[in-house]
């Protein structure tokens, strides 16, 4: 039964939830600041992004949970099952990064209390744009993990009637 | 005693096989749906219906007459098994090569699947039950 459970699906999507919700957070943030001319270091607010990666998960299964899987397993002829290399499940994480490479937006307005002695002020380098359809992709996804979470637990209660 | 004796001999073991199959199918598709946005990240699949097609029509094939009837393999499980493999194809999100809609798809067909097989074992368990108490639910 090594990690083929169903409640290791809930936790994989759950994962992913907590990833997307992260980015929503982070979007949040990024257009809430979107005309933040001054932070606490002194220089505009720097768009933030949240960086993915899968993480490897290794969990063995308990040891109470071994013995009853081994026993059930040789008492009813059930061959465990051997997944290959690729079965351990890959766990989305998100970390926020701030952005340092974009640079500022430049706009002309003499009378703005940080406009520099030419008459510009920086602006933060927050692309509406970019933010709104960032925001569009992960609420798409999140409706996808939760239709996902649904999923197994319809299984979950299916496998509970037998 | 039944437990030794009858349950290897209902075929349980292998709709259990199934259901974990298309249980382990749900959380790569879950995993897959999951790191829809992940750079770097490749698809998984699990394929076993070849194999799982196989160990259920064994059970069904009669044995030639010139064997004995203890050949028949009934309710032994297959040597088979299900396997998680990581698919390189050329489709792209923008991101990985995650098919949202093809993820989606597999999700509704593994869920039906897998209520198949917990009614199937379902009936198997009552039919054990009709014939251990001798009475007819």
């Amino acid at each position: 039964m090594s990690g083929i459970g169903l409640f290791k699906t809930l936790e994989i999507s759950a994962a992913g939830l907590s990833v997307q919700r992260m980015r929503l957070d982070v979007i949040a943030e990024n257009l809430a600041n979107v005309e933040t001319t001054k932070t606490a270091k002194g220089e505009p607010y720097r768009k933030k992004r949240v960086v993915i990666k899968a993480v490897k998960d290794r969990a063995r299964p308990a040891a109470g949970q071994m013995e009853f899987s081994r026993i059930m397993e040789s008492n009813t002829g059930y061959i465990p099952l051997r997944l290959g290399r690729h079965s351990a499940s890959e766990i989305p994480e998100g970390s926020v990064k701030t952005d340092d490479k974009t640079p500022f937006t430049l706009r002309y307005e003499p009378g703005h209390p940080d406009a520099d002695k030419n008459g510009f002020v920086k602006y933060p380098n927050v692309n509406v744009i970019d933010e709104m359809v960032d925001m569009v992709t992960a609420s798409r996804a999140y409706e996808a993990n939760v239709t996902a979470i649904q999923t197994a637990k319809d299984m979950f209660l299916k496998a509970i009637e037998i | 005693m039944i437990v030794r004796f009858v349950l290897p001999r209902t075929g349980v073991a292998r709709f259990k096989q199934a259901l974990d199959a298309y249980s382990l199918r749900q959380r790569v598709v879950a995993q897959n749906i999951a790191n829809v946005q992940t750079p770097g990240y490749r698809r998984k699949e699990v394929s076993f219906e070849d194999s799982l097609k196989r160990a259920f029509v064994q059970r069904l094939q009669l044995a030639p007459v010139e064997n004995p009837p203890r050949s028949i393999p009934i309710g032994m499980p297959t040597r088979q098994v299900p396997r998680v493999v990581e698919v390189k194809d050329d489709y792209s999100n923008g991101v990985n090569n995650v098919d949202m809609e093809k993820e989606m798809t597999k999700m509704v067909e593994t869920n039906l699947a897998y209520s198949m097989m917990t009614k199937f074992l379902k009936g198997r368990f009552e039919n054990l039950h009709e014939a251990i108490t001798g009475r007819i639910k």
